[in-house]
């Protein structure tokens, strides 16, 4: 945990010297009229501590800080700051954006449907609002625009900001498939936020070599990433740029989780164009960990999906993962033990049967 | 054909450094279904014949807003992996 820290912002770096002078003396200072000594940081209540480390931050992102010398901050200080600006790792951010929009009343089909263009864009915002706070990032204004036929949204990352399809929008209101999209625009979008603030502002995310794949993506627009690259290089190649894949496969659990959830409060079937029968989440909490070990293990089926009906992953999926896994064992990198525990993992997260 | 040739004609026609090294050596790999329409692109631009398999078709891409490259490559990803491909341009981008 603290190896994370270290590496992902406010480095306590062993140079001082040089960290301290790429700082003024009065910006040293106004960091220092800051600072709370260790005893006096102990006694403060968790509210306390949090209202000061909102000043804290603000002067850090204030001055562009990434590195802090040792004797500006007391020691305590430095590590409650990084615990609050690391975002938690994906499966609780899935978890607690899941829940913002299933605790959304509006969002619900019933009440989203009765909503005005202007109306379900003031949503958006709000929910995008919780969604950064949940991410660690400045949230990113939304608005409704008119885009070509088949383009759901996209993130500006020179303007920060997110445009989302105004004519699907409007379709959202009577078309259950459009409304739900809409909503994995969202997540969509705001992840692609995330990936960016990550790689060009700082650090926030727990798995810095994701950061590293998304940076090979973005860096000097080497992929235009803020411009549809399928127009050059075709439509997989743009599917298959690492935060594209990311930010699919965030979104398609995050509304997996929100179906689930709204489902088992609701108590009967949540929408008009599907239906359950039974609970998915033991089928994606398999999903979950079987992608996981598969990356352990240095296996990489390709993209994969969500059975949005049943939870887990959808039929295509699960033959690929299956298929993924058999090339593992016959080129002997994963042990028969291993194979056999995959495989079992498999079906575990499969409705179908693999 | 070869890798450096076909990514000269797409520098020549307005791809950038880095997609035409990318689109180039995709070029390459694409199915002998789809090799003598690329071959006449690249003899010569105006000549974009059309190709459909999986109810989409090349000419589709195009009006689209993709160029005949970047449309033969995703044709091509229709041919080799279609219920992955179908999925993705069904979906729409985001």
């Amino acid at each position: 945990m603290i190896e994370e820290y270290e590496d992902i912002t406010l480095k306590e770096s062993s140079e001082q010297t040089d960290e301290l002078t790429r700082l003024s003396d009065s910006q040293q200072a106004y960091l220092k009229e800051v600072n709370v000594p260790s005893e006096d940081w102990a006694k403060m209540t968790d509210e306390q501590k949090s209202d000061h480390l909102d000043i804290v931050q603000a002067r850090i992102e204030e001055l562009k800080v990434d590195n802090l010398g040792k004797n500006l901050l007391s020691p305590e200080m430095i590590e409650d700051l990084k615990r609050r600006l690391e975002a938690p790792n994906d499966m609780i951010q899935i978890e607690r954006v899941s829940d913002v929009l299933a605790n959304c009343e509006e969002i619900r089909f019933e009440n989203w449907r009765h909503l005005e263009r202007n109306e379900k864009v003031d949503v958006l915002n709000q929910l995008e609002t919780k969604i950064a706070s949940i991410e660690h990032r400045p949230p990113c204004p939304i608005t409704a625009v008119k885009l070509k036929s088949g383009l759901w949204g996209g993130y500006n990352p020179v303007t920060k900001t997110i445009d989302i399809n105004r004519d699907y929008i409007d379709k959202s209101g009577k078309d259950y498939y459009f409304y739900s999209e809409i909503i994995d625009t969202l997540v969509h979008e705001g992840r692609h936020a995330y990936q960016d603030y990550n790689v060009n502002e700082r650090i926030v995310h727990p798995r810095h070599s994701e950061v590293e794949s998304w940076s090979d993506t973005m860096a000097g627009g080497k992929w235009g990433y803020w411009a549809d690259c399928s127009n050059e290089l075709g439509q997989r190649l743009y599917e298959q740029q690492s935060v594209e894949i990311d930010a699919r496969n965030f979104a398609a659990d995050v509304i997996s989780r929100m179906e689930n959830k709204i489902e088992e409060g609701s108590g009967h079937t949540m929408a008009k164009s599907i239906s359950f029968e039974g609970s998915n989440d033991s089928r994606d909490i398999s999903k979950s960990e079987l992608l996981s070990e598969l990356n352990s293990n240095h296996i990489y089926p390709g993209t994969v999906y969500t059975d949005n009906l049943w939870g887990g992953l959808d039929s295509f999926s699960g033959n690929r993962v299956r298929d993924a896994i058999n090339r593992a064992r016959d080129n002997g990198s994963i042990s028969d033990s291993t194979y056999k525990h995959l495989i079992d993992k498999l079906k575990q997260a499969c409705h179908h049967q693999a | 054909m070869n890798t450096e040739i076909i990514k000269e004609i797409l520098l020549q026609r307005g791809y950038n450094e880095r997609n035409a090294e990318i689109a180039s050596k995709e070029l390459m790999d694409i199915s002998e279904k789809l090799t003598p329409i690329l071959e006449e692109w690249l003899n010569d631009e105006n000549c974009q014949k059309d190709y459909s398999v999986e109810g989409h078709s090349i000419q589709e891409f195009l009006e689209d807003g993709m160029k005949y490259p970047a449309a033969v490559l995703t044709m091509d990803w229709l041919i080799k992996d279609p219920q992955v491909a179908l999925k993705s341009l069904t979906k729409g981008n985001r």
